[in-house]
C-alpha cells in the first residue's frame, strides 16, 4: 500500500526525467555569463533557472496562443556547472506528450531576443544548440555612402582643373595681346645685340636645345654661358640702364665684359628669365 | 612662333621635396617591413646601409648630375651624350610608361578603400550576412572579413588568370580620379608639381608620426617591435640577403626611370645636387627604418590579438566539451589544461583533438606579408580592432594615397619631360594637351586592370615589368657615363656647375663599385629566372579562402617576355638605327666636336 502510494507520489517527476534525458525533442542550452558580463557576472541559481523556465513558457504561449502553458511544462535535466542543461516542454493538456522539436525552435527563434534580455546575454552567450539565430538585416542604404564621397572629391578636382585651364587659356590670350604690342620694338633690340657672334650663342636655356653642350670643351664657354644668362636676365628686368642703346654698337664680347663681375658669382642665385618674358627668335 | 624658357623649380627646396616624394614610396611601407622580418630584424639594416653607401647614393648622385647638365629629360640627355645611347632614354621612358600604367591601380584601391570608411561600421570588419539571413556568406567564413572585403568585394577576383570578367565600376571610377588628380598635378609641368609635392612630401610623415604614438600605445605592439629589434645576425651569411639589400636600395630610390633626369633637368646650373642627393637617400632609407617600426608596432598588435583569440577559442572548445565551469580555466592556464585533459580523459580529448590549435606568438609575428596583402589586408584587420577605427583608417588610406601619388608624379614627369623636349610635338601640341593625353592613354589601357582578372595582370606587371630592364638601364648608364662619356669629363662637368670636383669616394664607386654591384645583380637575376622554372602567381581561391599557387599559361609567359624585351631592346636598336643613318649619309661614325653641334634636338 505505502509503495504504491510512494510510486504514484514520485512517479510524474519519473516519467518527467525520462521525457527529458529521451533527448529526442529537446535542446540543450549553454550559458557564458563571465564571458558576457565579465566582473558583474551573477551566479547561476534555482531563481535564474526558474526565471528561464517562466521566460520559454511565455514564448510558448505566444508562439501557440490556443494552448496555455505553465512552469510545470517546461522540464528541465543534466545541468552541469559549465552552466549547460537540456530542456523539454509537454503539452500543458498531456503531462506524457512532449511538443515536437521544430515548434519548440521557432518560438524561441521567435522570441530571441527576449530571452536574451531576460538574461543581460547575446546570441553567442546563450546558446541554444541547434537552433540557429536570426542575423540582423544587413543596413541598406540609398545611395551608398562611399559614392557620395566621391562624388563630392570629383567634384573638387574638376573645378580645380577648369580653373587652372581657364587660367592657363587668359594668361595666354593676354600674352598674345601684348605681344602685338612690343614685338616691333624688342626684335630689334635683340637682333643687334647677337648679330656679333652668329648661332653659337643661341638658344641657351630654350627648349629648341640646338646648342649641344656635351660637345664643348671649352671651360671658358660655361663661364660666358653663366654671364649671358646674367646679362639676359637683366635685360629683361630692364635694370641696367646701359643695356639697351649703349650697347648696340660693342660687339657682343665686350658687351658681356661691361657685366658687374660680382654678377659672375651670382650666377645660381639669380631667376632664370621667366617663362612670359618674349625674347624673340634668336635666344 | 616664340619659344618659353625652360621651366624651373622656384626654390632648391621643392626639387628637394619632389625627389623626396617621388623616393619615399610604397616599397618603404610594404617591401621593406618584409624583407626585414625575413632576413633577421634589426640585423638587416647592415647590409643596408652598406648598400646606400656602395650603390644608392653614387647613383643617385649620377642621375641627378646628368639631368642637371643635359638639361633635357632622358631621351635627350642620354642622346646629348651620344647619339648612339638614345636607346637608353627610350627604354627609361618604357619602363615609366609601364610603371605608370599599373601603380595607378594601387592609388585605386587606396580610394576605394579611402571612401569606404566614412561608414558607421568598417566594411571589412564583419561579413557580410547571406540571403536567407541563417548565417554568413561561405566564402567569408572560411577567409576572413579583410581578406573576403578585398579579394571579392575590391577585386572581385576570378579564380585564375584565365577567366577574364567585367570591369569593376566602383574600382574603374576611382582609377579615373586617381588619374584625374594626376593630371591636375601635372598639367602645368613642374609649376603645378613644385607646389603639390609641399603637401605630399611632408603629409605622410605627420601620419607616420601619429600611427607610431598610436601603435606604441597598443596592447601587445611592444611584442613586435622587440622582435624586430633582436638581431639574428645569422642571416647576414645568407647571400639572399645582400641581394635583397641591393635590389631593395636599388627600387626604393627609383633609380632608372628617368624621372630624376627629368627632375634636375629644371634645376639651375649651379645646384648643389652633389648635397641633396646624399640627404634625399638618407631620407629615403630613414623613412624605411620609421615605417618599418610602426609595422612592426601593429604587427605586434595583430599578433597577440590572434595568440589571445587562440587561447581563448581553445579556453571555450574545453569548457563545452567537458562541461567545467568558466572559472575553472583562465587564458594563462589553457596549455596546462590542454595537456591534463589528455591525460586523464584521452577519449573524449581525442574527439576534439582535430579542433585543438596550436596557438603561438611566435608563429603569428613569423608571419610575414608584403605587398598589397600587407597594405590592404593585414593593415586593415589592425585597424579595424582599434578604437575610432575609422579616423585610423581614413588617416591610413591617405598616407598610402599620398605615398602612392608622390611617386606618380615622378613617373609621369619622366614621360612628359622627353615628349615636352620633342619639338615635333611641342609645336603641334601644347604642353597641357600634352599632358591630358598621356593621362587618358594610361587611364584608358589600365582600365584592363579593373577586370576580374585584373590584379594577376598586376602581379605580372610589377614582377616583371621594370626589375630586370631597370637594372640592365642603370648598369648600361653608369658604364656609358665612365666609359663611353668618359669619367674625366664628366668630373669637369661637374666642377663646372658646383665649383669642385667630386672627391675619391664618388669616383671609386661610379667607375668601379657600383658598376661591379650592378652586374652581380644582374647575374643573379639572369641565374634565379633561369633556375626558377616557369612563372608562377598565387591566386585566390574562393572554396577553400587563401591563395594557391599557379604557373602562367602560355600566353602569360610570352607577354612577360614582351614586358622585358620591349624595354631591352630599345638600346640595341636605336643604336643601329643611328648607325645605319650614319653610314648611308656618308657621315663619320665617330665625331669629336669642340664646338657646339646642332643635334636634333630630340
Amino acid at each position: 500500500m505505502i509503495t504504491r502510494i510512494l510510486l504514484l507520489i514520485f512517479l510524474p517527476s519519473v516519467i518527467a526525467q525520462d521525457l527529458c534525458e529521451d533527448g529526442k525533442d529537446g535542446y540543450k542550452v549553454r550559458l557564458s555569463i563571465k564571458t558576457a558580463l565579465g566582473d558583474k557576472a551573477y551566479e547561476w541559481n534555482e531563481s535564474e533557472m526558474f526565471l528561464f523556465r517562466s521566460s520559454l513558457a511565455f514564448a510558448m504561449r505566444n508562439h501557440i496562443p490556443t494552448e496555455k502553458f505553465d512552469i510545470s511544462n517546461i522540464l528541465v535535466c543534466n545541468e552541469t556547472k559549465r552552466v549547460s542543461f537540456v530542456f523539454v516542454v509537454t503539452s500543458p493538456n498531456n503531462s506524457t506528450k512532449l511538443i515536437p522539436k521544430d515548434q519548440v525552435a521557432s518560438a524561441v527563434r521567435k522570441h530571441r531576443h527576449r530571452l536574451n534580455s531576460a538574461f543581460l546575454l547575446s546570441d553567442g552567450t546563450l546558446e541554444f544548440m541547434g537552433i540557429p539565430a536570426t542575423l540582423a538585416t544587413p543596413i541598406t542604404y540609398g545611395t551608398q555612402p562611399w559614392l557620395i564621397v566621391f562624388g563630392v572629391v570629383i567634384g573638387a578636382v574638376a573645378v580645380g582643373i577648369l580653373s587652372l585651364l581657364m587660367s592657363t587659356m587668359t594668361r595666354r590670350r593676354r600674352r598674345a595681346a601684348d605681344k602685338g604690342v612690343d614685338s616691333g620694338r624688342e626684335e630689334e633690340r635683340i637682333e643687334g645685340l647677337v648679330k656679333g657672334n652668329g648661332t653659337s650663342l643661341t638658344c641657351l636655356d630654350s627648349k629648341d636645345g640646338d646648342y649641344n653642350k656635351a660637345f664643348s670643351n671649352d671651360e671658358r664657354f660655361t663661364k660666358l654661358l653663366c654671364r649671358f644668362g646674367v646679362f639676359k636676365a637683366k635685360l629683361a628686368e630692364g635694370q641696367d640702364s646701359k643695356t639697351t642703346s649703349e650697347l648696340k654698337s660693342l660687339s657682343l664680347k665686350s658687351q658681356l665684359e661691361q657685366v658687374n663681375p660680382s654678377e659672375e658669382n651670382d650666377c645660381d642665385s639669380r631667376a632664370e628669365p621667366r617663362a612670359n618674358v618674349e625674347t624673340g627668335k634668336g635666344i | 612662333m616664340s619659344k618659353e624658357a625652360r621651366p624651373s623649380w622656384d626654390s632648391p627646396t621643392q626639387f628637394v621635396l619632389a625627389c623626396v616624394s617621388y623616393a619615399v614610396g610604397l616599397g618603404n611601407v610594404w617591401r621593406f617591413p618584409y624583407l626585414c622580418q625575413m632576413h633577421g630584424g634589426g640585423g638587416f639594416l647592415i647590409p643596408y646601409l652598406l648598400m646606400l653607401v656602395l650603390e644608392g647614393i653614387p647613383l643617385f648622385c649620377m642621375e641627378l648630375a646628368i639631368g642637371q647638365r643635359m638639361r633635357l629629360g632622358c631621351v635627350g640627355a642620354w642622346s646629348a651624350i651620344s647619339p648612339y645611347l638614345g636607346g637608353l632614354g627610350i627604354a627609361s621612358v618604357v619602363t615609366s610608361v609601364y610603371l605608370s600604367l599599373y601603380y595607378n591601380i594601387i592609388n585605386a584601391w587606396s580610394f576605394w578603400y579611402l571612401f569606404h570608411s566614412f561608414q558607421p561600421v568598417l566594411p571589412w570588419s564583419e561579413c557580410p550576412v547571406n540571403s536567407n539571413r541563417s548565417g554568413y556568406v561561405e566564402e567569408c567564413e572560411v577567409a576572413s572579413p579583410t581578406q573576403y572585403f578585398f579579394y571579392r568585394e575590391t577585386l572581385n577576383i576570378s579564380s585564375s588568370i584565365d577567366e577574364n570578367g567585367g570591369v569593376h565600376m566602383g574600382v574603374a571610377l576611382c582609377l579615373l580620379l586617381a588619374w584625374v588628380i594626376v593630371f591636375l598635378f601635372v598639367v602645368r609641368g613642374i609649376k603645378s608639381t613644385g607646389k603639390v609635392v609641399y603637401f605630399t612630401a611632408t603629409f605622410p610623415y605627420l601620419v607616420l608620426i601619429i600611427y607610431l604614438i598610436r601603435g606604441f600605445t597598443l596592447h601587445g605592439a611592444w611584442n613586435g617591435v622587440k622582435y624586430m629589434f633582436t638581431p639574428k645576425l645569422d642571416q647576414l651569411a645568407n647571400p639572399q640577403t645582400w641581394i635583397n639589400a641591393a635590389t631593395q636600395i636599388f627600387f626604393s630610390l627609383g633609380l632608372g626611370f628617368g624621372s630624376l633626369i627629368a627632375f634636375a633637368s629644371y634645376n639651375h646650373q649651379n645646384n648643389d645636387f652633389e648635397k641633396q642627393a646624399v640627404a634625399v637617400s638618407l631620407i629615403n632609407s630613414g623613412t624605411s627604418v620609421f615605417a618599418c617600426m610602426v609595422t612592426f608596432a601593429i604587427y605586434g598588435f595583430k599578433a597577440t590579438l590572434n595568440y589571445e583569440s587562440c587561447l581563448e577559442r581553445m579556453k571555450l572548445l574545453l569548457i563545452n566539451t567537458f562541461d567545467l565551469s568558466e572559472s575553472d580555466i583562465s587564458i594563462d592556464n589553457v596549455t596546462i589544461w590542454i595537456s591534463d585533459l589528455n591525460h586523464t580523459n584521452p577519449e573524449m580529448f581525442s574527439s576534439i583533438a582535430s579542433k585543438i590549435e596550436d596557438c603561438s606568438l611566435e608563429a603569428e609575428l613569423d608571419t610575414a606579408v608584403e605587398g598589397t596583402g600587407l597594405a590592404f589586408i593585414v593593415y586593415s584587420e589592425a585597424i579595424k580592432n582599434m578604437p575610432v577605427s575609422q579616423l585610423w583608417s581614413v588617416l591610413y588610406f591617405i598616407m598610402l594615397l599620398l605615398l602612392g601619388m608622390g611617386s606618380m608624379l615622378g613617373n609621369i614627369t619622366a614621360i612628359i619631360t622627353p615628349l615636352g623636349d620633342l619639338k615635333i610635338l611641342s609645336r603641334t601640341f601644347s604642353n597641357e594637351t600634352i599632358n591630358g593625353l598621356v593621362c587618358l592613354v594610361c587611364l584608358l589601357l589600365g582600365l584592363g586592370f579593373t577586370t576580374r582578372s585584373g590584379s594577376y595582370w598586376f602581379t605580372m606587371f610589377n614582377d616583371y615589368g621594370a626589375t630586370l630592364s631597370l637594372l640592365f638601364i642603370v648598369l648600361f648608364e653608369v658604364v656609358s657615363v665612365c666609359y663611353i662619356y668618359g669619367l674625366k669629363r664628366f668630373e669637369k662637368d661637374i666642377e663646372d656647375m658646383l665649383g669642385h670636383r667630386p672627391n675619391w669616394y664618388w669616383r671609386v664607386m661610379w667607375a668601379v663599385v657600383s658598376p661591379v654591384l650592378l652586374i652581380t645583380l644582374f647575374i643573379f637575376y639572369i641565374i634565379s629566372y633561369i633556375q626558377g622554372g616557369t612563372p608562377t602567381y598565387q591566386a585566390w581561391d574562393k572554396d577553400l579562402g587563401r591563395s594557391v599557387v599557379k604557373e602562367y599559361p602560355p600566353y602569360g609567359q610570352a607577354f612577360i617576355a614582351l614586358l622585358l624585351v620591349s624595354s631591352l631592346s630599345c638600346i640595341p636598336l636605336v643604336a643601329l638605327y643611328e648607325l645605319c643613318k650614319r653610314k648611308h649619309r656618308g657621315q663619320p661614325i665617330r665625331q669629336r666636336q669642340t664646338v657646339s653641334t646642332v643635334s636634333s634636338g630630340l
